[in-house]
């Protein structure tokens, strides 16, 4: 054995917080070359071009294709990130205490962990948005905050995916395997799914519980971001149309007949429309009521049949279309999703602010590990 | 209403069958407890029967985790009795209930399962203990045929002494005066280790013997400082305890497993734990130098460049080794070291240990197999657990001394004769314990 050549004062000053980041760092991006955490990224591209296909055709074009695609963007991102960072600690939370006993500070480790997890929520958010564009997602040519739209949808992207990214990496720092962070895994998409408030109608009692998930303020952001509330609703009118073969079946009586030739409204829209003869059809209806000729059917009743294409058609399909566009849409309007800068920029601080706690509660959960049972 | 309150807090349900179920199983535990050892009343006892069954068939935190459970269940219960069925706090509830009903389920077939061992009677009794427990409680509590192999109050015989000693702090080596290391397991104080000191002078490579569970790696950890017992561990006149931030680096501790990244290579291995341990101070070209100079005395320079994950058990044990060495610790702690190589090898390793200790530093081993190396020791520590379970100090000093003091040659024999009977020793521990004790006293 050879005698030490330098003397080594283990008592003096050692490496502080900043230096120990820039340490842990090093370590993580090797484990990113090395390892097969850069397959996370291929695995975004292919999520993306999945999703982006399916909600393409109405994403910023219709209201419901807004939501839709903004919930399912939502998703991509929460699943995105939670899958980078929900194996990272457990899988070496032996080595974790190791160097904690050997003097490195956790939160250095947080910290690290939480630049290298953003390095790659952000190059994740450029594949996604990239694949989004590349596959025609119909992105509004104008920003709203940034200027460019793409930069702040991209960024609403970006902040979801963080905020997931961090919350996975809270689970990761108190679950003692991967195993059950993979358990915890499914119950935690499954929570952010449904309390999103989004898509399911929830009970009064629940509304607690989706302030605090991810997937709301990340839906508010993009639906915001695609001004939500000034694009035209379709399901209404899909449905109507694909109702026109629908025969509807009414029974009118004389006095029904003699009631509505009376009304004043349908007076008027008979004065528009001549009949044959040269009279109008407001003529035609003086003639039958001041005749008494409906009199001596008075008490009879006719079974009328007629399809909902042709009411529509007497009515004229695109006033139909209008009217039903322009109801369904002010009855989905939502203050949730008003296309102001205050409320983007308020999801966005949610976003910020559930990134840093969750950071911070994984800070405060591996500073406790020197309590784990053997 | 308070018919069904009363029958929920003692029964656990107002259903007539819930009732019966509960009234078999009462009688049966009484006769049960009767048989281990156990006040029969306790049977009487909502809840609190189904932990002291857990206890009277030694499988008492499964016993805590029904009782806190069935707690829970008969809480639920009790709030869901004034609730409209349809209120939205009942629905809430409704699924956890069943959750913590799933739970009692899995942890009461534990029990069940370890009752039959005790009453050495066959798996199928569990067929019928599941759905109805009374009944099978009944013939085991009541029959002659069905008898318990042991009772509560076997373990709970008398322990050793307490030694009284104390071992004097020292200017140069290691003084360890721990009184107690405890956890609070449900509500109860445990102790894993008590009454241990000693003092061991620098230049010492110190064996530390001891069975399975005996406490030598929370005795290490307790040393160490990282899980700090009530005790006053002087390293070098340092308080390790109180002044932990900075004594952490004079003391290197070797954990059993091979907790290291795979994806970085040996150097960068070294060279990363060497920013950590070493001094900021030092400058880059010294701190090369010795990252160069471990390599060296652990024999890793032809694999500096090769992944961790690549190398071979002898190289990560010894890359692990001198992750720790680099800060070239005063006292150095090494849980098992040799697990996984074979013989030449773990020579090879503890000869490297052996010379690292000739330089004036304390080396403190773990090791299952000491007889193959035991020439390289100077002192033993013998750990045993006395008749609680506590990891107490049977014995410390000379190799060979301790042949003289538990009549045996080998290292080997000594863990045979200290262990308890029921994992194959004699069962010997307290007399030794207590002989110690009287040596230290002395």
């Amino acid at each position: 054995m050879p005698e030490q050549g330098i003397t080594i004062q283990g008592i003096g000053r050692h490496r502080g917080r900043f230096s120990q980041v820039r340490i842990y760092l090093g370590k993580f991006f090797r484990m990113f070359i090395y390892q097969n955490d850069w397959k996370v990224l291929p695995m975004a591209a292919v999520i993306g071009a999945l999703v982006g296909m399916v909600v393409q055709p109405n994403m910023f074009v219709t209201m419901e294709g807004t939501l839709f695609g903004g919930f399912a963007l939502s998703c991509v991102c929460i699943w995105n990130g939670c899958f980078n960072s929900i194996q990272v600690v457990c899988r070496e939370r032996g080595i974790v205490k190791r160097e904690h006993r050997s003097g490195m500070h956790i939160s250095s480790y947080v910290v690290a962990h939480m630049i290298y997890q953003a390095f790659l929520c952000l190059t994740q958010t450029a594949l996604l948005t990239l694949v989004c564009q590349r596959i025609g997602v119909h992105f509004p040519r104008e920003g709203f905050l940034t200027g460019f739209f793409i930069v702040d949808f991209a960024l609403s992207i970006f902040l979801v995916t963080y905020a997931s990214d961090m919350l996975g990496l809270f689970i990761s720092s108190f679950v003692r395997s991967t195993t059950t962070a993979m358990t915890i895994m499914p119950f935690l998409l499954i929570f952010q799914l449904i309390f999103s408030g989004g898509f399911f109608s929830l009970p009064e009692w629940s509304q607690p519980l989706t302030d605090v998930t991810i997937s709301r303020y990340g839906l508010r952001s993009i639906a915001a971001l695609g001004d939500y509330n000034s694009l035209p609703s379709v399901t209404a009118w899909n449905t109507l149309t694909k109702m026109k073969d629908t025969e509807v079946t009414k029974t009118l009586t004389v006095d029904d007949v003699k009631h509505l030739l009376q009304n004043d409204v349908i007076r008027a829209r008979l004065r528009g429309v001549a009949s044959p003869q040269g009279l109008t059809m407001e003529d035609v209806a003086d003639v039958l009521l001041s005749s008494g000729m409906l009199e001596q059917f008075s008490g009879e009743s006719y079974d009328l049949h007629v399809q909902l294409g042709e009411v529509m058609e007497a009515i004229g399909e695109e006033k139909v279309q209008e009217y039903v566009s322009e109801a369904t849409r002010l009855a989905s309007n939502s203050e949730a999703y008003a296309h102001t800068e205050r409320n983007i920029l308020y999801c966005w601080v949610m976003l910020a602010v559930f990134s840093l706690a969750f950071a911070a509660m994984a800070t405060v959960s591996l500073e406790f590990i020197d309590k784990d049972k053997r | 209403m308070v018919l069904k309150v009363i029958l929920t807090l003692i029964f656990g349900a107002t259903s007539v069958w819930a009732i019966v179920d509960a009234s078999m199983e009462i009688i049966g535990l009484w006769g049960i407890f009767r048989k281990c050892g156990i006040k029969p009343a306790l049977s009487l006892v909502p809840c609190l029967r189904l932990y002291y069954l857990g206890l009277s068939v030694a499988r008492e935190p499964e016993g805590w985790m029904i009782f806190i459970n069935h707690v829970l269940i008969t809480l639920s219960s009790l709030l869901m009795l004034f609730l409209p069925s349809t209120s939205s706090v009942y629905l809430l509830i409704s699924p956890f209930v069943l959750v913590f009903a799933i739970i009692e389920l899995v942890y009461s077939i534990r029990v069940y399962i370890a009752l039959l061992e005790l009453f050495q009677a066959r798996r199928r009794w569990l067929i019928l203990a599941i759905p109805v427990f009374g009944i099978v409680a009944i013939i085991f509590g009541w029959t002659k045929k069905y008898q318990p192999q042991w009772k509560v109050t076997d373990y709970q015989e008398q322990a050793a002494g307490l030694s009284g000693a104390t071992a004097r702090v020292m200017d140069e080596g290691l003084t360890v005066n721990l009184e107690e290391r405890s956890v609070t397991s449900f509500f109860k104080k445990k102790y894993l280790l008590r009454d241990i000191h000693m003092y061991i002078k620098p230049g010492s490579m110190v064996l530390l013997l001891g069975g399975s569970g005996a406490g030598k790696t929370t005795f290490l950890n307790a040393v160490n400082g990282y899980e700090r017992a009530n005790a006053k561990v002087v390293l070098n006149s340092g308080d390790v305890y109180a002044d932990y931030k900075k004594m952490q680096y004079e003391i290197g501790f070797v954990p059993q497993q091979d907790l290291m990244r795979g994806s970085d290579t040996v150097l960068r291995t070294l060279s990363d734990a060497a920013l950590l341990r070493l001094p900021i101070d030092l400058p880059q070209a010294q701190r090369k130098k010795r990252i160069m100079e471990v390599m060296e005395i652990f024999g890793l320079e032809p694999v500096a460049g090769s992944l961790v994950d690549k190398l071979s058990g002898g190289q990560r044990k010894r890359l692990s080794i001198a992750m720790e060495f680099i800060s070239n610790p005063s006292l150095f702690i090494l849980d098992e070291p040799d697990s996984g190589l074979d013989g030449v090898m773990a020579r090879e390793l503890f000869e490297r240990l052996r010379a690292i200790a000739d330089q004036g530093k304390i080396i403190i081993v773990i090791t299952h197999t000491p007889d193959r190396v035991i020439d390289l020791f100077d002192n033993v520590i013998v750990l045993a657990k006395d008749a609680n379970r506590t990891g107490r100090l049977a014995y410390y000093g000379s190799i060979d001394d301790a042949r003289g003091f538990f009549g045996k040659q080998r290292m080997e024999e000594i863990v045979m004769c200290i262990n308890r009977q029921e994992e194959g020793g004699e069962g010997r521990a307290d007399e030794f314990i207590g002989k110690f004790a009287e040596v230290q006293h002395a």
